[in-house]
């Protein structure tokens, strides 16, 4: 069931007519059952799946939450009576426990996640390397990456003792699949999930409506820019020697806004509808295309998995015993900026390989990971020497031109990784590559050759106003919150704004026979 | 806020929005009567009186272009109605009926057999019925079928935005009005006056069909690689086939006519094109096996092609070279078919006013379309002369005017006013406007002539007529756009004062002994008339 079609939006429907007529305390089961039917109406045999990664999730947290008691148990007879290094020596042996357990938790969620987005590749290596044709059908589970993910930072958290484990295995199995969150994200943290699991209520009247508007602009998001900017995307990449010059330039700055319009645009769709059954998500993107410098960039876009990636990735690596050790070492020979950049290359390549990994292997990723890591490392470490350049050369930095240029580079920089994302294979990436340099043709901007590729002019100039429109809508919400100050006016100029999203999403909109419609792009990873 | 307040609102903003979606819909929706020039709409049904017709017609575009139910008003008193659409499959013919049964109910329903052997593959003709009708229970039926049939989309049939909602990019003036052209006056009878002659003989297609059925059996040789082989083809060059779907819906139409207490007929329609230019033209095989099957199915069947004398002649009754009738072709069709259902089903004449006023609205319609195709120059000029109140004459001539007119001739343009016509020598201009009856201007020359006045409606034009010696030209700028036909003799321009609308063009060739009058005939002369006497307004 896809969030953008008709049988989802009568599954929400039933969801609220039941929810209407459930006592508060039980409006959780409802959440439950109706998540368990949207993950069953993608196939059986995945919820299977799902179902067996969550017993084993609930397992081991119940088990490591009895280890830890049973240490505090131990520990609190043995305060006063054994020495430090006695307690040292208890605290070391349930520790191990613990991570045992964690350990094959993380084996079995971990290794599904691992076969479902490998193993084909696998096969695919052995039969090329072997010349044998070994055939290999798998079931993917939806949103795997997003239920692994957030149930290993669970555990983590139990084995580090920041959270305790959830008694009751229904609640759990909601938290992994609660469906707004099951296809693309947020990552969730189950930590705040949980407590809204026992305090949810029926939308009243203004949070229907802004649940409702929020989830409008996501459809708007979705159909009308990423759905259109995406088939000149697709035609550009697709075929990547059929165009040079300045045609690509236009298709990575199309490919950048059309992958923030589909992934924002799911987020939006999904969130409004979380809002409305009264169950908060995190944010996913905090108007990323107005980071003025690349670190904030990634605090911008893809929060939650960059979030996590923090917490349970880059934290625990740089801390650490063995890079202690050896930032211990090079501290004493070399300068404070050279020693911290090296000290972040480690972890910080972790992440973004991780991430590279995470969509697929393959070389193109590992560019993309490298790219970032440079990027990354150079901002962060040089964070100081940047920030004092713009006074050197006497640039007015709280001016609107350079905010502005700052706010363009950083866009640029992301658009640009885009190379290496948006064509299918690295011989592609390097095609696309050698064909923007090949020629110098500025006039294809003007000169019509742009509605060649699928858009016709009406569609590409709607697709440029959709991204100015875009820009301008995150500018607003900077200031304010967009949806509140819509609250606010009175009811001719509300109507008029939910009659006009309403329309723009049918008339605009990328469905319909005779157009084959676009799944959600992270919908895959 | 109050409960009452919100559920107001509620209602309210669903209400307003349920407009706008209605509103809008309707501009998206293309009007595919207009655009095409086809007859999809069955917006005029819904004007006539509940059970007030007695025959309803039913099928492809050959019973659309050849069935006119004023016609059968005019010779028999029936009150019918043409409920045929451009390639009318079987399942949307019984769906056209049971809509139509739900206000009629008539004594006899005619369904073109042809549709029978019609098979499944074009879908888009369903659309252009259905995408104008009004949301119903019958439309939801329709789009059940069609969505089965056609493995379409049903939400796409039930609301055409979804489907139209990309021509947001190609609306035009057009779109936000001059929806649904309604010619409730010819009764769903789409009238064209063309002539585009086939010299075909019901002999010539039939032998055409024998010898591809022949064929069937050959197979084909093909080379390849220098080697030469057999090959059986897979497709047959010619076969009459019926569907397994189209029998079924057969059978709902029969029942469908049963329960209403209506006779069905089936019917064949002539046409002149051979089988290869065609593939359902009405060839021997397709009325063998439409015979086969009204017995089949104990229906009462009637071939106007191969039972009957209609007296169809294709070199003047057709307006597409034999494919389909033009209005000369359906009047005597109609006449055929009329007294035919006269004898067999003892119908009763029912003449009533509304129908009277249809019918002289739908003989003036004729009439122009007589002028419009009036080979005859006394003939012709004496047309003219009885409306020279009402319309604009332009004549000019090109080349030589003079050799081909004697004064028989110029004795007619005598009765129009035209004094100066017989004035002019070997190869000389003439020119010459009519307008309000009277001769605006006329003069001759042997230099190059030039004109300019004003028409009904504002209209600017501008004449020009040069003889031989002035590089032989005849120009007539109506508006800015040269309707002359531009040949030796004189060439004529024919504008309706009250409608503003050129309505014909021709000229005389003067060169033949007998001076024939030759037409250019295009959709936007007659219709752009009707349009503006009888629908705009």
């Amino acid at each position: 069931m896809s969030y953008i079609s008709f049988a989802f939006l009568a599954f929400v429907i039933c969801l609220l007519a039941v929810y209407a007529v459930t006592p508060n305390k039980y409006k959780w089961i409802v959440l439950l059952v109706f998540s368990i039917i949207f993950y069953a109406s993608n196939g059986l045999d995945k919820l299977a799946f799902v179902l067996g990664t969550s017993v084993v999730v609930y397992a081991a947290s119940r088990r490591m939450q009895r280890i830890w008691q049973e240490y505090d148990a131990v520990a609190a007879e043995a305060k006063g009576k054994a020495t430090p290094e006695e307690r040292k020596l208890m605290k070391k042996k349930y520790t191990a426990k613990s991570k045992h357990t964690l350990q094959l938790a993380m084996l079995v969620s971990v290794g599904i996640l691992c076969w479902c987005k490998f193993s084909l590749k696998a096969v695919g290596l052995f039969n090329s390397l072997t010349g044998q044709s070994v055939a290999l059908s798998i079931i993917v589970p939806l949103g795997v990456s997003y239920y692994t993910f957030s149930s290993v930072g669970y555990l983590v958290d139990i084995h580090w003792r920041s959270l305790e484990a959830e008694k009751s295995y229904p609640k759990l199995l909601l938290c992994m699949i609660y469906f707004p969150h099951v296809v693309e994200g947020p990552i969730p943290r189950y930590e705040r999930l949980l407590p809204q699991f026992d305090t949810l209520t029926f939308p009243d009247y203004d949070r229907f409506c802004k649940g409702a508007q929020l989830a409008l602009w996501g459809l708007f998001k979705k159909m009308v820019v990423a759905d259109r900017l995406g088939v000149f995307v697709n035609s550009v990449f697709g075929n990547v020697n059929g165009s040079a010059g300045f045609i690509f330039p236009v298709a990575l700055v199309f490919a950048a806004f059309q992958m923030y319009a589909d992934f924002s645009g799911c987020m939006d769709i999904i969130t409004g509808i979380s809002d409305i059954v009264g169950v908060k998500l995190d944010k996913n993107f905090e108007q990323p295309f107005l980071s003025r410098t690349v670190t904030e960039f990634w605090r911008r876009w893809h929060i939650s998995l960059f979030n996590w990636l923090k917490d349970y990735v880059y934290m625990p690596l740089l801390t650490s015993a063995p890079l202690s050790k050896f930032r211990k070492k090079i501290k004493k020979k070399l300068s404070a900026e050279v020693t911290k950049a090296i000290m972040s290359i480690v972890p910080t390549a972790c992440v973004f390989l991780v991430i590279g990994l995470w969509h697929d292997v393959g070389m193109r990723y590992v560019v993309h990971a490298l790219y970032w890591t440079v990027l990354f490392v150079f901002s962060t470490a040089f964070e100081d020497k940047l920030a004092a350049m713009p006074k050197r050369l006497h640039i007015h930095t709280e001016g609107i031109g350079w905010r502005c240029f700052q706010t363009v580079r950083t866009f640029s920089l992301y658009a640009i990784s885009y190379v290496t994302f948006t064509p299918k294979t690295m011989q592609d990436v390097i095609a696309s590559v050698k064909n923007t340099f090949s020629q110098f043709n500025p006039w294809v901007l003007w000169d019509g050759t742009l509605y060649n590729y699928g858009l016709n002019k009406a569609n590409f100039n709607l697709g440029v106003l959709c991204i100015l429109f875009l820009i301008v809508v995150d500018i607003l919400q900077e200031r304010c919150v967009i949806r509140d100050r819509i609250g606010q006016t009175n009811i001719v100029v509300r109507w008029a704004v939910y009659m006009a999203g309403i329309f723009a999403v049918i008339i605009f909109g990328m469905y319909g026979p005779g157009y084959n419609a676009a799944a959600f792009i992270y919908q895959q990873f | 806020m109050k409960m009452p307040t919100k559920v107001i609102r509620i209602v309210a903003f669903f209400l307003v929005g349920g407009c706008m979606f209605a509103l809008i819909q309707a501009v998206l929706t293309p009007d595919h009567d207009q655009n095409q020039h086809v007859h999809y709409s069955m917006t005029s049904f819904n004007s006539f009186d509940e059970n007030s017709l007695d025959v309803l017609f039913v099928g492809q575009s050959q019973i659309l272009l050849g069935i006119s139910p004023l016609k059968l008003y005019e010779d028999t008193g029936i009150c019918s109605y043409n409920l045929g659409t451009a390639a009318q499959q079987v399942g949307l013919s019984y769906h056209l009926i049971k809509r139509a049964l739900k206000t009629q109910k008539p004594s006899v329903v005619v369904l073109t057999v042809g549709s029978m052997f019609f098979d499944d593959g074009a879908g888009n003709t369903w659309r252009y019925v259905m995408d104008n009708l009004p949301l119903d229970r019958e439309k939801i039926e329709m789009a059940e079928d069609f969505d089965r049939f056609y493995d379409s989309d049903f939400w796409s049939a039930i609301f055409p935005i979804l489907k139209y909602h990309t021509r947001w990019e190609e609306l035009t003036a057009d779109d936000f009005h001059h929806k649904y052209v309604d010619h409730y006056y010819s009764a769903g009878y789409f009238m064209v006056t063309g002539v585009a002659p086939s010299q075909l003989t019901t002999d010539d297609i039939n032998t055409a069909a024998a010898v591809m059925e022949q064929k069937n059996e050959d197979g084909i040789l093909y080379a390849q690689d220098g080697a030469v082989g057999e090959m059986m083809p897979d497709d047959p060059m010619f076969e009459p086939k019926i569907t397994e779907s189209n029998l079924e819906y057969l059978r709902k139409i029969q029942a469908l006519c049963q329960d209403a207490g209506a006779k069905l007929l089936l019917i064949g329609l002539p046409t002149a094109r051979t089988p290869m230019s065609m593939e359902f033209t009405w060839v021997r095989q397709y009325y063998e096996k439409a015979k086969e099957l009204a017995n089949e199915f104990g229906v009462d069947y009637i071939d106007l092609m191969y039972d009957v004398d209609t007296g169809i002649d294709f070199t003047r009754d057709t307006y597409d070279n034999g494919a389909h009738l033009n209005i000369f072709g359906a009047e005597k069709a109609t006449a055929c078919l009329g007294r035919y259902l006269v004898d067999n089903y003892g119908l009763a004449a029912n003449r009533n006013d509304a129908w009277d006023d249809m019918l002289d609205k739908y003989q003036s319609l004729r009439e122009l379309a007589q002028f419009e195709n009036e080979p005859d120059l006394s003939r012709y000029v004496q047309t003219l002369c009885e409306h020279k109140d009402q319309w604009a004459v332009m004549i000019a001539a090109d080349d030589e005017y003079t050799s081909g007119l004697g004064e028989k001739e110029y004795a007619l343009f005598d009765d129009l006013g035209l004094q100066l016509i017989r004035e002019g020598g070997f190869a000389d201009s003439y020119l010459a406007v009519l307008q309000n009856g009277e001769v605006e201007y006329e003069a001759t020359s042997s230099r190059r002539l030039k004109y300019e006045t004003t028409l009904s409606h504002d209209t600017p034009v501008t004449i020009v007529s040069a003889g031989y010696f002035g590089d032989s030209t005849a120009s007539i700028l109506v508006d800015g756009v040269e309707y002359a036909r531009n040949q030796p003799g004189l060439n004529i321009v024919v504008w309706d004062q009250e409608t503003g609308f050129v309505i014909d063009v021709a000229s005389v060739n003067t060169r033949s002994v007998d001076a024939p009058v030759e037409h250019t005939w295009a959709y936007n002369y007659f219709f752009g008339y009707e349009q503006a006497k009888f629908l705009d307004g």
